[in-house]
């Protein structure tokens, strides 16, 4: 048996090299986004089968969501998500400064979707929309409608807490590249954004969900 | 790997946001089952946009591919047999 080669500076013994480290890195933030994918497919999932035996429940309580501050947020967040790859872009670059403000961009973007939730909360409470504290509908479609509203306000919430951990960790490594730049940098704002990306998707898909049941 | 190039990176950007658009008018003509088939079309559309250039599935590992795949294929299997369940109780 041959002695390995000793294992370069800084990196953990496991690894060979820094770029096996960095695909290691890589496949795990996949493998953590696949169990994601399952934990909010199966809020789809029991969506899908609540709508289809309460269409017109459904469909009435969906015009009572703003449609105004939903599609502002989704293409706030698809901007997000632009600066975010812009940042991976410049890290690979080494661009520091211009990493350090497309970081703090998607962060402020973020914060923006987060705000503008919360003032679409609080419309929805003042319009008795949120279920168990005052629930108030149209008596013919109350049950679907309580339903529907459960679904709103579960998934946008647990979207919610996604986004605001994305806006903890992006702007960590906003401050850490500002403070002192590193070569393992670009390798970890990429996982970042591989995390940053996933929740945009969970978004692309609420929104039709929850927006758009029955606008015609 | 190259980061995904910086007209690539806004053109993906506007297309997002034309969909955007497109799915949003579309909702308020009348097109029955049509309006629904269109959200989710258009809502995979911008999933793939998102996956292939911002978070680049397309140049990653095999093994990076094969995670996705199987999480996606999980997800239709469990949907699938859920389903089963749903469409034979006779509720």
């Amino acid at each position: 048996m041959t002695a390995s080669p000793a294992p370069a500076l800084g990196i953990a013994g496991q690894f060979e090299d820094v770029r096996q480290r960095h695909a290691a890195a890589t496949l795990g933030m996949w493998i953590f986004l696949a169990t994601e994918v399952l934990f909010f497919g199966a809020l789809f999932f029991a969506y899908s089968i609540a709508r289809a035996q309460a269409p017109d429940a459904f469909a009435a309580a969906s015009r009572h969501t703003n449609i105004v501050l939903g599609t502002a947020n989704t293409a706030i967040l698809l901007t997000s998500s632009l600066m975010m790859v812009l940042a991976v872009r410049s890290a690979s670059m080494e661009a520091r400064r211009t990493t350090v403000m497309l970081l703090v961009a998607t962060a402020v973007l973020g914060v923006a979707f987060a705000a503008i939730k919360l003032t679409e909360y609080r419309l929805d409470y003042l319009d008795h929309l949120v279920p168990v504290l005052d629930f108030a509908f149209d008596p013919r479609y109350e049950r679907g409608a309580r339903i529907f509203f459960g679904f709103y306000f579960a998934t946008t919430a647990l979207h919610l807490l996604h986004l605001s951990i994305g806006v903890v960790v992006v702007l960590a490594f906003a401050w850490r590249t500002h403070r002192s730049w590193s070569p393992e940098l670009p390798h970890s704002i990429e996982i970042v954004g591989l995390y940053w990306h996933f929740v945009d998707v969970v978004w692309i898909f609420l929104y039709p969900c929850l927006y758009l049941v029955a606008r015609a | 790997m190259n980061p995904p190039s910086l007209r690539s990176c806004i053109g993906t950007w506007i297309a997002l946001l034309v969909l955007l658009a497109l799915t949003c008018g579309s909702s308020y003509l009348r097109l029955g089952a049509l309006n629904l088939a269109t959200n989710l079309a258009i809502a995979v559309a911008k999933a793939l946009l998102v996956l292939f250039v911002f978070m680049r599935l397309g140049s990653s590992s095999t093994m990076v591919r094969l995670v996705a795949v199987i999480g996606v294929t999980t997800l239709t299997l469990l949907v699938c047999l859920s389903m089963t369940d749903f469409a034979i109780r006779g509720w």
